[in-house]
């Protein structure tokens, strides 16, 4: 038990690398025997140790649970092909779906359209982050901006940007511009608006705190506006995704030679149903791990959020 | 009522008519006001009656309508960098652990000041810990903890411990005593609760409408015997001039003597 409190101590006394949700019981044990323990053993705190177990057991199961229906659904999907219920014109098993996809990837044509097609998400992420986020972070920190800005940009907002289709064909051609324009639109304005908001969200009274202890300008900037606007631009990062995806879909079945939309709608010409699955599958699981990566960045940089996780 | 105790000097505080209009209606209609080096002033009065307000001024987060504020004989311009304040809610950064919010505005020695002053609110061993981990009293020994980290000259609190229960609230007051006597800032406290004004000021100050109604000094022992008959007669003279909205006799000869303090 003495060697067990020491470990308690050392590790609390470093600054903990993980996030601090996991220690659930702790602040109402601490509250509750508040002040004096907390003056004479800092980090000790009894019985903490089952209940990290068992909530990391508890997080490992809901992340596998997460599982169970997809799985099911392509147990179902494979049973009714291999019964013959579902014809492979109509949708192929997803044996053959997973086979077809390791031949197009030995063959190398797979990898070359996929690689396009990253390079087109990576680029317009890019381009359209990067304005996004400066524009609505500077509309949200100088009203002067605001004044000039904001209102155009909320106007624009509201034509949804596949609208911008014919508009963007006449201005770019049918090659790369006119995908990367579109796209970037996508990605702008959910940044920008998240990026507004979240500059704006911040308690007005933490401005204060900050000027009373004399920070200037850039340190309010950056120890008060952009944390709090953090938040809000990880959601406005993955409406943006979202957004990226879909026009990246539509833009690549315009007039393309190359990228995923592409390989599916030259598939779609022969028929080659298994090859349209393949590139569905592709487009989900490149969303969803997009998803995934974003939720990642949100553990890391909202650690001290704690969130309602749903009851 | 007692005489005035014995007061160093320099004057730290120094408001010269001093008043604060807003559109729809006037916090502050000529206040005068000396607060000597070193001492805990405690300003009382019903919500609304413009001690809020003047704190702010005092901060330098808003500035006078008409009248001028002035700290160690120097006009006051823009922020006060010389005060530190403390408001009913902690306003701690919440994407910033314990330490890193002490260490808010330091600039020299910033970990041992944040450390030492963490140690002094008796939170050394949380200094890794975020903002909402903690109960609601620790959260203001934090807040207590940024605002002595940099040894200010001037102390402002706004209600520190409005929002904390009976409990809590007596051990708060008695660390701001304890830190008070040993670093002898200057200090001024707003509050609507009359004996904490009594326990921890050496002169209370009742204002209504934004004006002065009464000045009551504190000449007793500290820490203060709050059952002590001394003790009961300021408070009831300090309960009877809030209650009474400056309509009782003698608040004229006290609001001379409020500014000759």
């Amino acid at each position: 038990m003495e060697q067990l409190a020491q470990d308690f101590y050392q590790r609390d006394a470093a600054p903990p690398s993980r996030a601090p949700q996991e220690a659930g019981p702790t602040p109402a044990a601490v509250s509750a025997s508040e002040p004096a323990t907390a003056v004479t053993l800092p980090g000790y705190r009894p019985g903490r140790m089952l209940p990290r177990v068992l909530g990391t057991a508890a997080r490992l199961g809901r992340h596998g649970l997460g599982w169970v229906v997809p799985l099911l659904v392509v147990g179902v999907w494979e049973l009714a092909s291999r019964l013959g219920y579902l014809p492979t014109r109509i949708l192929p098993s997803p044996l053959h779906v997973v086979t077809v996809g390791i031949a197009m990837t030995l063959h190398g044509q797979l990898l070359h359209h996929f690689w396009v097609s990253m390079q087109r998400a990576l680029a317009s992420l890019a381009i359209g982050g990067v304005l996004g986020l400066t524009l609505g972070l500077t509309t949200g920190l100088f009203r002067g901006a605001e004044i000039a800005l904001d209102s155009s940009f909320q106007m624009l907002r509201t034509i949804p940007s596949l609208a911008m289709i014919p508009l963007a064909i006449l201005w770019f051609g049918i090659g790369e511009e006119c995908k990367l324009f579109l796209m970037v639109l996508g990605v702008f304005f959910p940044l920008y608006i998240t990026a507004f908001n979240g500059v704006r969200s911040i308690d007005p009274r933490l401005i204060e705190v900050g000027r009373i202890y004399g920070l200037n300008r850039w340190q309010l900037i950056r120890h008060a506006l952009l944390p709090a606007a953090a938040p809000h631009l990880l959601v406005g990062l993955r409406l943006a995704l979202g957004f990226m995806w879909i026009n990246l879909i539509v833009v690549e079945t315009i007039a393309t030679d190359s990228g995923i939309g592409y390989m599916v709608n030259n598939a779609r010409e022969f028929m080659q149903t298994d090859i349209i699955v393949l590139g569905i599958c592709i487009y989900a699981l490149m969303g969803k791990a997009a998803d995934s990566l974003t939720r990642l960045l949100e553990r890391r940089l909202l650690r001290w959020n704690t969130q309602f996780g749903g009851m | 009522m007692a005489s005035s105790t014995t007061t160093s000097s320099t004057i730290n505080v120094s408001c010269r008519g001093v008043t604060k209009r807003f559109p729809s209606r006037v916090a502050l209609a000529g206040i005068d006001l000396d607060v000597p080096q070193g001492q805990a002033l405690a300003i009382v009065g019903r919500s609304g009656c413009g001690k809020s307000t003047l704190l702010r001024l005092i901060s330098g987060l808003d500035t006078p309508t008409t009248g001028t504020i002035a700290i160690d004989g120097e006009h006051l311009r823009g922020i006060n960098s010389k005060a530190r304040v403390m408001f009913q809610d902690a306003c701690l950064f919440p994407w910033k652990r314990l330490q890193a919010n002490v260490m808010l505005g330091l600039t020299e020695y910033a970990l041992e000041l944040s450390s030492k002053a963490l140690e002094r609110v008796g939170l050394a061993g949380r200094a890794a810990d975020w903002p909402n981990m903690i109960s609601g009293g620790q959260r203001q020994r934090v807040s207590l903890a940024r605002a002595l980290a940099s040894q200010p000259e001037l102390l402002l609190l706004d209600e520190p411990l409005g929002a904390l229960d009976a409990l809590t609230r007596l051990d708060m007051q008695r660390l701001i005593e304890s830190v008070w006597t040993q670093q002898r800032f200057t200090m001024i406290l707003i509050t609507h609760d009359v004996e904490e004004a009594v326990a921890l000021a050496d002169r209370v100050m009742v204002m209504d409408h934004g004006r002065w109604v009464s000045s009551h000094d504190v000449p007793l022992e500290r820490p203060r015997d709050r059952d002590s008959a001394a003790f009961i007669d300021i408070k009831r003279a300090v309960l009877q001039s809030v209650m009474h909205d400056g309509k009782a006799g003698g608040a004229t000869a006290d609001i001379q003597h409020a500014r000759s303090a």
